[in-house]
């Protein structure tokens, strides 16, 4: 499907492309890989996934995140044990969500349509990097982010056997 | 009152699900393994993906209402369209997806508008040879912006059908058809038409032929106005296409099979406007007809004829043709056969054909413009095979021709050479029976 817009597919994305380069810059510079090679990588994945979304077949515009997920993973891999890589990486995380929303085949500002969709993952991850930096070190933290991980792992669970429940439309009592 | 509505379609979870949840699987169980924090982070979100699809909310039941029709002339094909979403669904959060027909190719890629809780889109195809098509429905489905979920809306689909046949198959309407029994069933044999005796003088339509304004009148009058004639309607005829295989393969054989329904309907078309009595015969196998009759409804009996009639996988003998043609049809109703002549099938059916007493009038798509160049053959082997294939060609149209008039189709999008024909009975050659 293709609309109307009077913006080519690309540059409709290029915010949402701007702030995952951005970040991508971040973590090479603090990769054990070297600034150079890390940036290479980083650039590389993103340039591929932004290609693969612009693609008219849908298939190619499927699996556009693969690459990236790639290129991000190994520069956090890489990455050493710091506040500012870990937050970085949790953004960026929360950044190829907000990029998925901004489909350029789909209507204008489903970044911001979707804001859910992106917004309750981004909540998740500030709480756990606030809590394991700010938290006095204990075994409870643990507990509660391992608790945290078990209940998300159910829920999505349930959710894939049974997406109706993820179904809204009127309320069956007034 | 509306019925019990249908059950809702399921929700499905995409494929780019799949990805973003395996993805964040893998970061968090490397960074387990790793000890790396960095890849916790970058996986959490990932893994949280579609709880965030699921607080969007997916309509119970999206609804929506299709309208569209088809516009352009001879090879160029616009389908118009507009999808009206039903709240609580909102047109921002539903795709369409179009899909074309393989008669037709693109000419540009479709052009769709959101306009308030509506779709409104344009697809511009190219028929490169005549045809009759029915244009798939459109794919609408409901999704959460980040497309991870999706749920089929429900969309009643009004059926559109593509119809491109020689323009000189509009006017064959004209001609004066045999009569087969003397009293034609309702078929009027008097009405008011374009040509015959002149009857009067009416107010002219916008879109009236200048040669049937009456000048001399509209001068006078101050405004235009058109005679009007009076015309016998009187004849019969039957459309049968040769639906077998012959040796030209399947994809070719489809092709001319396709050629001879777009052409079998422009005939159609022509006749039943004009109120005369058309039947039509498909023979793969076995024979699948529509009895004579006019109307409009007969109009719809033939057109859905013509849609399903496929290439048959096992060739009838003509015989079983020609006996099951005589058991649905009179003998003597003018027959046009739409037969390619790749094989010698095509000749045996109208011997049988002319034996039970239908007198036949052919018309053959010819299979020469179908052949491609090969690549092991230079380009001076390639014009004298095309050479030998067309003088095989035209001595096989030439024994045809004994048994029967030929009309050699070549030119796909003119069919002058059969309305010459059906003006000029004279030329019919040698009569059934």
């Amino acid at each position: 499907m293709t609309d109307s817009r009077w913006l080519p597919p690309i540059v409709r994305t290029l915010p949402t492309l701007a702030a995952l380069g951005a970040l991508s810059v971040v973590l090479a510079s603090v990769a054990r890989l070297g600034f150079a090679t890390g940036l290479a990588i980083g650039l590389a994945g993103l340039a591929v996934a932004a290609l693969l979304s612009v693609a008219r077949e849908g298939q190619f515009r499927s699996v556009a995140p693969a690459p990236l997920l790639l290129s991000l993973g190994t520069l956090a891999a890489s990455a050493p044990l710091s506040a500012l890589a870990e937050i970085t990486a949790g953004v960026a995380g929360v950044t190829v969500l907000a990029w998925i929303a901004n489909d350029p085949f789909r209507p204008p500002w489903g970044v911001l349509r979707g804001a859910l969709g992106w917004g309750v993952p981004g909540l998740a991850v500030g709480l756990a990097w606030v809590s394991s930096f700010l938290l006095p070190p204990s075994a409870a933290p643990v507990g509660v982010a391992g608790a945290l991980l078990a209940a998300t792992v159910i829920a999505l669970a349930v959710l894939f056997a049974e997406p109706e429940r993820a179904s809204g439309g009127p309320a069956s009592t007034i | 009152m509306r019925g019990t509505p249908a059950p809702a379609a399921p929700l499905r979870w995409r494929a780019r699900t799949f990805l973003l949840v395996g993805g964040g699987l893998l970061a968090i169980a490397l960074g387990v393994a790793l000890t790396q924090p960095a890849l916790l982070f970058l996986g959490l979100p990932l893994l949280l993906a579609p709880l965030g699809a699921v607080v969007y909310g997916a309509p119970r039941r999206p609804e929506a209402t299709l309208t569209w029709v088809v516009d352009g002339s001879g090879p160029i094909v616009d389908v118009e369209g507009r999808i009206e979403v039903a709240p609580p669904a909102r047109a921002e959060d539903v795709e369409v997806r179009f899909a074309r027909p393989p008669a037709l190719a693109e000419r540009s890629v479709p052009r769709v508008r959101r306009e308030g809780n509506a779709i409104g889109f344009t697809l511009a195809w190219r028929a490169d040879e005549p045809t009759i098509v029915p244009v798939p429905a459109p794919r609408v489905v409901w999704s959460d912006p980040a497309g991870l979920l999706e749920r089929a809306v429900a969309m009643e689909v009004p059926s559109l059908v593509v119809e491109r046949y020689p323009p000189e198959l509009s006017r064959i309407g004209t001609v004066r058809l045999e009569r087969t029994i003397a009293l034609p069933g309702e078929t009027r044999s008097r009405r008011i038409g374009a040509t015959g005796e002149f009857f009067g003088i009416r107010e002219a339509a916008p879109s009236e032929p200048p040669r049937r304004v009456n000048w001399r009148a509209s001068a006078r009058a101050g405004r235009l106005l058109a005679n009007e004639f009076q015309l016998d309607r009187t004849g019969d005829v039957l459309l049968l296409l040769d639906a077998r295989p012959s040796g030209q393969g399947r994809a070719n054989d489809a092709r001319l099979l396709g050629l001879a329904a777009a052409a079998a309907a422009g005939v159609a078309d022509g006749f039943l406007r004009e109120k005369a009595r058309v039947g039509v015969g498909v023979f793969g196998e076995f024979l699948d007809a529509v009895p004579l009759a006019a109307g409009r409804t007969q109009r719809l009996r033939i057109r859905r004829t013509l849609l399903r009639a496929r290439l048959a996988t096992d060739a009838g003998p003509p015989e079983r043709c020609a006996v099951a043609v005589r058991r649905q049809f009179p003998p003597g109703v003018t027959t046009i056969l739409f037969s390619s002549l790749a094989g010698d099938e095509g000749e045996h059916l109208i011997t049988f054909l002319r034996r039970r007493g239908f007198p036949v009038i052919v018309v053959s798509p010819s299979p020469l413009p179908l052949q491609r160049p090969d690549a092991l053959l230079s380009a001076a082997e390639e014009v004298l095979v095309h050479r030998m294939a067309r003088l095989v060609r035209r001595d096989r149209l030439a024994r045809v021709w004994q048994e029967a008039p030929v009309v050699d189709w070549e030119d796909y999008w003119s069919l002058a050479g059969l309305v010459d024909l059906l003006r000029r009975p004279g030329r019919w050659g040698r009569r059934a029976g």
